[in-house]
């Protein structure tokens, strides 16, 4: 076999070629999905009317009114109210794994964090029914199935987004940046809260956002604990149904306009996902042009 | 010894196994400039490291013998870490300013000594910004991210952040060795004037820099210390073989 440049030249634009259409097929299959949501649901939101769809609180799909206004409101504080469990209770988790854990200490709760991660949704939704429930209804009051639970199993379940992401910008504040504070007499969380979360800052608030991401799209685990009642919660005791909740139960039976409406349910998640993967990716851009 | 800022006797440092610094004696002057030099690992960045214990980031160190400081052996345990830090201050070989205002860099100091009052931290701000000769350009800046300044004013921005917590003695670890000549010089002037208030220990890996402005200097070589003298005698005239080949060139 006579190995020209010429022939390592060609070879290496074949397997460039493979690795490149590899790489397209799942960027295809994100732009099938799209497609897909769009083509379903978009003639009925054209149909019904932005605002009918969007700003009205009254869903009865059987009597015709499509107004998704109770799921957005209950998805948005769900989602507020994990970042606000998850979100300092994550971000100290990962200050202590880099600025204060011993080597041994990182070596044992950096793998349990993972596994937290493995852990398939409904095991959290059981949990969440079988303990907190109770809990919240005994000692708060209401009926157990609410925002409250929902927001705290969800803070649970976005720690290992939130903690991989700002653990890696902690680690990339250079140490300079330490030794410089230590020299000015400086003690370890003084250098933390005043310069070490400051130069993270960027990567921290794309791990918050990403959090986020991660608790709107959250579906069995909600459907559980959260209670699905059909309206704009008034109290954090309340029970909430979320878009994704209200997609998850209804699909099974839906047909006609029913359907095309949770598929246009999909697309305002679509976007919903999409500016936040978007607000993380500014901030993680910030961050690399500086 | 009141005209001594540092001294140390029979100092030994270990990192784990391996001896990096052998039986140092030496005595700093007050007021002057004290410059270290010798070829790359011969412990001098340890030995200016051991002023301030920052040394103790670094797991495995162990000591032996005693550096004297305001009277206290500063290697001992009983030692408040924070206050020597903020007494024996450390300029970085890297500018290394946080990446936050050039206020916020200059107040962390007094800021973790719990100093809160705006109008005092102003003051420490256009002081310390004067003395390091970077006030007239940069006040009406004081707000920018300090990372945005380039390299000189970096790192006059890192020794102004050292003189806001009033520090006695300032470590130097190869300051210019990111600068460019003229920018170089001009530290070199600011190491001078600082000498009149401050007492300066600068590492350096240029013969000429600490000809050019120490009082005395020290030749360490294989985590020894050659010889200690007056800059002059021993850039014209070493007792030792080694210090003569290194001043020389001969190796290095």
């Amino acid at each position: 076999m006579p190995a020209t440049a010429a022939d390592i030249r060609k070879k290496e634009k074949i397997i460039q070629r493979v690795f490149l259409i590899i790489a397209f097929s799942s960027l295809f299959s994100l732009f099938l999905i799209a497609l897909f949501i769009f083509i379903e649901g978009f003639p009925m939101i054209m149909k019904v009317g932005l605002k009918d769809f969007l700003l009205s609180t009254r869903w009865s799909p059987t009597r015709g009114h499509y107004g998704i206004f109770a799921m957005i409101v209950s998805s948005f504080w769900v989602t507020i109210g994990a970042l606000l469990f998850g979100g300092p209770l994550g971000l100290m988790c990962s200050i202590f794994l880099v600025e204060f854990a011993s080597a041994r200490w990182r070596a044992i709760i950096k793998p349990a964090l993972e596994l937290l991660a493995g852990i398939p949704s409904v095991v959290y939704g059981f949990l969440g029914v079988v303990y907190l429930v109770p809990l919240v209804r005994d000692y708060l009051g209401g009926p157990g199935l609410s925002l409250l639970t929902s927001c705290i199993i969800l803070g649970i379940m976005i720690l290992p987004t939130v903690i991989s992401i700002s653990v890696d910008a902690l680690v990339a504040v250079p140490n300079s940046y330490r030794e410089a504070a230590f020299s000015l007499g400086g003690t370890r969380w003084q250098t933390t809260y005043m310069v070490t979360v400051h130069a993270a800052k960027s990567g921290i608030i794309t791990a918050l956002v990403l959090g986020m991401g991660r608790a709107v799209g959250e579906t069995m685990a909600v459907i559980m604990i959260s209670g699905n009642a059909l309206k704009i919660p008034t109290s954090i005791l309340d029970p909430i149904r979320t878009m994704t909740s209200n997609i998850a139960l209804e699909m099974g039976y839906a047909s006609g306009m029913h359907r095309q409406a949770l598929f246009a349910t999909g697309i305002v998640l679509f976007f919903f996902v999409m500016a936040l993967n978007t607000i993380a990716t500014l901030f993680a851009r910030r961050k690399a042009i500086k | 010894m009141p005209e001594y800022a540092l001294v140390a006797e029979h100092f030994n440092l270990y990192y784990g196994e391996f001896h990096a610094l052998k039986d140092l004696n030496l005595s700093v002057r007050k007021n002057t400039v004290t410059a270290l030099i010798g070829p790359s690992g011969c412990g001098k960045s340890t030995l200016l490291r051991s002023f301030n214990r920052m040394n103790d980031l670094i797991q495995g160190v162990r000591t032996e013998g005693a550096i004297y400081f305001e009277g206290k052996d500063i290697t001992k345990d009983d030692v408040n870490l924070v206050q020597l830090r903020q007494k024996v201050g450390m300029v970085f070989q890297r500018p290394n300013p946080f990446p936050l205002s050039i206020r916020d860099n200059i107040t962390f100091g007094p800021r973790v000594m719990g100093e809160k009052k705006r109008s005092v931290l102003d003051g420490i701000v256009e002081d310390s910004l004067k003395r390091v000769g970077l006030w007239e350009a940069l006040k009406d800046d004081l707000n920018k991210n300090a990372l945005a300044l380039s390299d000189e004013q970096q790192q006059r921005l890192c020794i102004a952040r050292l003189l806001a917590v009033k520090p006695e003695i300032v470590l130097m670890d190869e300051p210019c060795s990111a600068l460019d000549p003229i920018a170089t010089l001009r530290i070199e002037e600011l190491m001078l004037e600082l000498k009149r208030k401050f007492t300066v220990v600068v590492v350096t890996h240029n013969m000429q820099q600490a000809a050019r402005v120490s009082d005395e200097t020290g030749l360490m070589y294989l985590g020894e210390l050659i010889e200690f003298d007056k800059t002059k005698k021993i850039f014209t005239n070493p007792s030792e073989k080694i210090t003569e080949d290194y001043v020389t060139g001969k190796f290095g």
